[in-house]
């Protein structure tokens, strides 16, 4: 064999390596998928009818996510029979693949093929910026239904709306709970290193620190980090709080980290960190880490118990705040719906948009002038109830908005907080 | 004392990467096959022991369930597909990530995306203390031992058996094991098996360190691969150092420079081979 041969498979190996590089947590597939919903086929209903676009992955690292929301979201159709406020609903359903390019054909797609009156979905903001626009020069309502960046509800008078939270809204009244209500003077952020780590981070840390007490370290983590006991180890052990942001699988590695390398000061985390979908896994890891989020399955009114009922019945495991993101969007369609008269247009839905007030699961919703959700913000416990772990609610701050209590304009000057990671502990 | 936690951590990290890169190495620096759908018999070997745990509480039985099964599929993928590309690397490389696609997707389908977690053995759980003050926690203890253990067993196999000499040979000059009737075709099916047998082991045991989701397979190939080429194809002695200086690398590369954490394990990685781009203990072919 001579000697260029056997260099070979190593430059092919090398060239794909770097391939793989390049894909980074992308993947497992990022084909498309194109699916009629369960509910059959066209509806029509007595004021008409409508077709509903859900664009939420379906495969690659955020298909949990996007099919709890779809799931959500047709669950509630179909406990009304197919019909929202008496439109007849086809939903269709297609791939953003987590690619900003192949998410706009797809929405293009739904609008001009399928001929969809609103687009509800994305999970990822790197997407949800590169679909907007699209969907605003078309005239189509956009529903978000996770992606999280705060940037996308900062134009007056659009049509998109979040159902979900900003990075930094959930965040924001947890500074102030830990601060004074549970009096702990000074914490420590452990949190992913991307746009949401940062801006769930810095909404803590700077009502926390506006509240009069001390961040004292911030270390941030890649996505995936695989083993995350070289960030556990560096934790201040003087903190008298860990504030952690780690959605998803990191959660998982983040806590057990945690537990097997004996800290014990106690952890608060952005609720995303303490999912329902995660801690079945996480199981004693996660005991006593409380969180601030807009919704737990525990929560007690009659719309989260429709719900709760609904959901257990068919799937046989815990909601969790996308499946309720799903659903609620399906309730704030129908309440935009009833006033809605006669064809369903963009514009028609949008306007009818800006005013709906629901009482979803969660609680009451409405949206600001900015389409971005005020919703109430709850202080949690992942704590045994029934041999099960649940996020169990201790406190509850009403109505927050995207800017809790700041003034709009003096909010809306504060450098962005992809500026400002790093520069809280100092 | 910080420093031995930490020195301690990089070897635990590196452990599992050795154990990942152990049968990637052996199909690849053996066969000159590459097997990028690695990571992906990794995921199928965690997800089988979670699921055949849940089912049965006993976690022997899962654990060696899960290898055999793996590796049954893993020589299915070579009987079926990949012997017909010997040595044809890029349609192999294109061969093996479609099947890891496709893998991947069957998980999703499965198991759904929500991250899960394999068993560990009993008397693994918790943590324990080192010269008092040092908190280490006994899992990533015992994945040191596993993997000097599991290392020096497979170069006492391919040194001192008669199978692995007969690989050896295969590897060296097939005509020749050919023509002095050695079943070179069964050889490859057989260290194939043994490749993604070891892909599953590792997928259990670094799973319950971890947690596995469909995506997670490649992140775990991707710092395994690392390591092959740093060790030298086919070198299992190269990987095992190589895997330890990955993962102390990481380690502390992530404690000193945490802004860096990427750059520190790929940057060194570059520089080195540039100087040896055959890794640390690769054959240097001379024919």
């Amino acid at each position: 064999m001579s000697k260029r041969r056997a260099t070979r498979p190593l430059v092919a190996l090398t060239a794909a390596t770097l391939a793989l590089a390049g894909c980074g947590s992308q993947a497992p597939s990022s084909g498309g998928v194109s699916a009629d919903s369960g509910s059959g086929s066209a509806q029509e209903g007595a004021n008409g009818s409508l077709t509903v676009g859900l664009l939420n992955p379906l495969t690659g690292p955020f298909a949990a996510l996007g099919e709890d929301v779809n799931a959500g979201f047709e669950l509630y159709l179909d406990s009304k029979g197919g019909q929202l406020s008496d439109y007849g609903i086809n939903v269709v359903k297609e791939d953003p693949a987590n690619d900003p390019g192949v998410a706009t054909t797809k929405a293009r797609q739904l609008v001009q093929q399928e001929g969809a009156g609103i687009v509800i979905g994305l999970v990822n903001s790197g997407v949800a910026y590169a679909v907007a626009p699209y969907l605003e020069s078309a005239g189509v309502p956009l529903m978000i239904t996770v992606a999280g960046a705060d940037g996308l509800t900062r134009t007056k008078g659009g049509n998109l709306f979040r159902v979900s939270y900003t990075g930094s809204q959930d965040t924001m009244p947890a500074g102030d709970y830990v601060c004074k209500e549970l009096g702990l003077k000074t914490a420590a952020i452990v949190g992913l290193d991307y746009s949401f780590g940062w801006e769930a981070s810095g909404g803590f840390a700077r009502t926390y620190e506006d509240a009069g007490c001390k961040v004292v370290q911030e270390l941030y983590a890649p996505l995936a980090t695989q083993d995350w006991a070289p960030y556990v180890t560096q934790i201040n052990r003087d903190a008298d709080v860990v504030f952690a942001v780690t959605p998803g699988s990191d959660a998982v590695r983040f806590l057990k980290a945690y537990r097997g390398f004996g800290l014990d000061t106690p952890i608060f985390a952005q609720g995303s960190t303490t999912d329902e979908q995660l801690l079945p896994t996480m199981g004693e890891t996660a005991d006593g880490v409380m969180s601030s989020l807009h919704y737990s399955p525990v929560i007690d009114n009659p719309a989260n118990k429709t719900f709760v009922d609904a959901w257990t019945e068919k799937y046989d495991r815990s909601t969790n705040q996308y499946a309720e993101d799903g659903w609620a969007a399906a309730q704030a369609l129908e309440a935009a719906l009833s006033d809605v008269k006669g064809e369903p247009t963009g514009d028609g839905i949008t306007n009818a948009m800006r005013n709906v007030s629901i009482d979803a699961p969660r609680g009451a919703l409405r949206f600001d002038e900015y389409g971005q959700a005020i919703y109430d913000v709850y202080m949690r416990k992942v704590t045994k109830q029934d041999g099960k772990w649940v996020n169990k609610v201790v406190d509850t701050v009403p109505a927050v908005n995207q800017f809790y209590t700041y003034d709009v304009d003096e909010y809306l000057q504060f450098p962005p907080y992809d500026k400002l990671k790093g520069t809280w502990a100092k | 004392m910080v420093w031995l936690s930490n020195v301690l951590n990089g070897l635990a990290f590196g452990s599992l990467l050795f154990l990942v890169a152990s049968g990637l190495t052996i199909t690849f620096g053996l066969m000159r096959t590459i097997n990028l759908a690695h990571g992906a018999f990794y995921l199928v070997g965690g997800y089988l022991a979670f699921d055949l745990y849940v089912r049965t509480g006993s976690y022997w039985l899962s654990l060696v369930v899960a290898v055999v099964v793996t590796a049954v599929i893993g020589m299915l993928v070579e009987r079926l597909l990949l012997h017909r590309l010997l040595n044809q690397e890029l349609p192999q490389i294109i061969l093996t990530v479609g099947v890891s696609l496709m893998i991947g997707d069957l998980l999703l389908t499965q198991y759904g995306g929500s991250p899960i977690s394999p068993p560990t053995p009993a008397g693994l759980e918790g943590s324990m203390q080192l010269f008092g003050s040092v908190i280490f926690p006994k899992f990533r203890a015992f994945l040191i031992v596993l993997a000097l253990v599991l290392a020096a067993l497979i170069m006492a196999f391919l040194r001192f058996s008669s199978i692995g000499a007969k690989v050896r040979s295969a590897v060296d000059d097939q005509e020749i094991a050919r023509t002095i009737g050695i079943r070179v075709p069964l050889i490859f099916l057989l260290v194939f098996g043994a490749g993604t047998a070891l892909a599953a082991f590792a997928g259990v045991w670094g799973g319950a360190l971890t947690s596995l989701s469909p995506d997670t397979g490649l992140d775990v190939l991707l710092l395994a691969l690392v390591v092959v080429v740093v060790g030298g194809l086919g070198s299992v002695p190269g990987a095992l150092i190589a895997a330890f200086a990955v993962g102390l690398l990481d380690q502390f590369g992530k404690v000193l420079f945490p802004e860096w954490s990427l750059f520190t394990i790929y940057a060194p990685v570059a520089l080195f081979l540039a100087f040896r781009p055959n890794g640390l203990l690769g054959k240097v072919e001379s024919r």
